[in-house]
């Protein structure tokens, strides 16, 4: 029996067959493989290719590009070839660029351009919500794939976890957590073994409780991949998230990191869910170091001794670096929430002082855990905080956060509103001038 | 009160409402203490936006505001290096003073910033803060470095 039937009597979704590896492309596909190939892995890897397998070129086809679209190499006026098999062990930018798009589909990977295990098993899971056999080797239509993955369908929500595909798996086969999450949504034993989906299963993430978005998260699902039914990439996720979390404990030592410290993947998830409307989410590349990590790398640019009494929240050098001993369990959250600002909020908040910025970072942090039912147990920057509170009582916290990811008109909406709550005779400047001379108290002082 | 209904000295006026219930020597410590913190807050502030400062310290109670006052100097102390810290790096971003002058001071802030003597800090403000001292050091740093070493987390969204 074909595999779609199986699929479609199992009450699984089907989806499109991808075209095989013999079927012929047409030029101007082809071309546009070659230019996309051109995009996301650059010159080089194009001219290198095409250098190396001028026999696969000349069976593809050969056509002319526009002058100056490779740009480099002998094989300027090739224009067909497919990019190469990616699997186990390969590296460089195109590995980069399948972990982003795996990750766009759900997938939760650190993107580090190296194809390990958990790479290998994230393109299975992909290749497995695409209708693709599962090999874990990224081929041409395992791209193609990637380039436009297709949907599922509502009736798979839930029911993404075969494996192999003809075998189901049954509600009692869930652990505890995931059943208790699955209800949240809807589910019930009969109906998930009946393949029966709940409405909620139909509803778009947007429309998703606070709660129902926490369950969701918690099963795996960023928003695209609830809205598009791709349930076994989801349910490779929060084995991800946990063992990024694990690692970063092993590494630190035991006892030594807040319990629950949310690793940079989950955090991913977390702000997705809450904010993905507003946003496309960037994951900060984040290092935790200890004590000993701090200091050694600070003398290492700035000399011996130079490493402050204070001891240092973290510092930034190509990348971020965390003490692991200044953090809370959102830390990373809250981080990943500075990478995300727009930049007209950054002219707004921290020029010149950073009160604003902090204040309201910190409270989306708080705001998304505690959608997310993870208990805050640490209030960072209070005074910030507070002051931005009251700033948000005569705007909204909507406002504040289209002002914050959005730039643009929104912080003109954010600054009028403000302005508006300010008593009799005084200015936004007066504001201001107070927030930034760190007045904080008289500066709330001026909002009635 | 003068002749318009305005408080002649608002400053004044908060610190003797909120040293009324003191001992009179607490009370002149808790005003010098005072003092020394809205001397930190930017020029920026009136009077009238100090004495709402003052005035915070009739929610804590008598017994413990003359710890809080002096807890409040040390803190706006912190802010104030903080502040200056975060100008200095806009003023190294924007290039706006003499590279000398920009060294000079922030060796200077860097020196002022090492010798914080952070037992004045409460625990709970130690806690807050500290790590705010580190940024200043680090940023101070930075710019003495020309712009080539490690930045403080603020610092890097600003010279991004």
């Amino acid at each position: 029996m074909p595999r779609s039937s199986r699929l479609s009597r199992a009450g699984v979704r089907t989806v499109s067959p991808r075209p095989s590896k013999s079927s012929p492309v047409p030029a101007d596909a082809r071309a546009e493989l070659l230019l996309r190939w051109q995009a996301h892995a650059g010159n080089n890897a194009v001219s290198e290719l095409v250098e190396k397998d001028a026999l696969a070129v000349q069976r593809l086809g050969v056509g002319v590009l526009p002058a100056g679209v490779i740009g480099v190499g002998p094989a300027v006026a090739v224009a067909a070839i497919a990019p190469p098999k990616l699997k186990l062990g390969s590296k460089g930018p195109a590995v980069k660029d399948v972990q982003e798009k795996l990750n766009a589909t759900g997938a939760a990977l650190i993107v580090d351009s190296i194809f390990g295990g958990q790479t290998k098993t994230a393109v299975m899971a992909f290749q497995s919500d695409q209708g693709l056999k599962a090999t874990g080797i990224v081929d041409a239509a395992t791209h193609a794939a990637l380039a436009a993955p297709a949907a599922g369908t509502p009736a798979a929500v839930g029911l993404g976890r075969y494996k192999p595909w003809e075998s189901k798996l049954r509600w009692n086969a869930l652990t505890k957590a995931e059943r208790d999450n699955w209800a949240i949504l809807g589910w019930n034993k009969a109906d998930w073994d009946a393949h029966h989906p709940p409405p909620t299963a139909t509803k778009a993430f947007k429309d998703l409780t606070p709660v129902e978005r926490g369950a969701a998260v918690r099963l795996g699902y960023i928003r695209a991949s609830w809205d598009k039914h791709w349930d076994v990439a989801s349910s490779k996720a929060p084995a991800a998230y946990a063992a990024e979390e694990s690692a970063m404990k092993k590494k630190a030592g035991r006892g030594v990191l807040p319990a629950g410290m949310i690793g940079s993947l989950r955090a991913r998830a977390i702000l997705d869910a809450e904010f993905g409307d507003l946003a496309t989410i960037k994951l900060p590349e984040v290092h935790l170091l200890n004590d000993a990590g701090m200091k050694k790398a600070y003398e290492g640019f700035y000399g011996a001794g130079s490493y402050p009494a204070s001891g240092l929240r973290g510092f930034q050098k190509d990348g971020i670096y965390l003490n692991q001993n200044a953090v809370w369990k959102g830390t990373t959250v809250h981080e990943s929430l500075h990478k995300q600002e727009h930049s007209d909020w950054d002219a707004f908040a921290y020029s010149p002082s950073t009160s604003i910025g902090e204040g309201a970072t910190t409270i989306l942090t708080e705001t998304a855990l505690t959608n997310q039912s993870i208990a805050v147990t640490t209030h960072s920057y209070p005074d910030e905080v507070s002051l931005v509170t009251k700033m948000n009582t005569h705007s909204s916290l909507d406002h504040m956060k289209k002002a914050y990811f959005q730039g643009g008109a929104n912080i003109a909406t954010y600054r009028t509103d403000v302005t508006a709550g300010l008593i009799a005779g005084k200015t936004w400047a007066n504001f201001r001038a107070l927030v930034d001379a760190g007045s904080f108290a008289a500066a709330k002082a001026l909002l009635t | 009160m003068s002749p318009s209904g305005s408080v002649a000295d608002p400053v004044g006026e908060a610190i003797a409402q909120a040293t009324s219930g003191l001992a009179p020597s607490d009370a002149a410590k808790f005003e010098a203490a005072m003092r020394a913190g809205l001397d930190q807050i930017g020029k920026e502030a009136p009077p009238e936006a100090l004495a709402e400062e003052v005035k915070q310290a009739e929610a804590i109670p008598p017994a413990e505001r003359l710890e809080w006052a002096r807890d409040y100097a040390a803190r706006q102390e912190v802010r104030r290096l903080s502040r200056d810290a975060w100008n200095l790096l806009q003023q190294f971003k924007a290039r706006s003073l003499p590279s000398e002058e920009l060294k000079q001071r922030a060796n200077a802030l860097l020196d002022e910033a090492t010798k914080f003597d952070q037992s004045r800090l409460k625990k709970a403000s130690l806690s807050e803060l500290r790590y705010d001292l580190g940024d200043v050091e680090i940023e101070c740093r930075f710019i003495l470095s020309g712009g080539k070493g490690p930045v403080s987390l603020r610092g890097g969204k600003l010279i991004k």
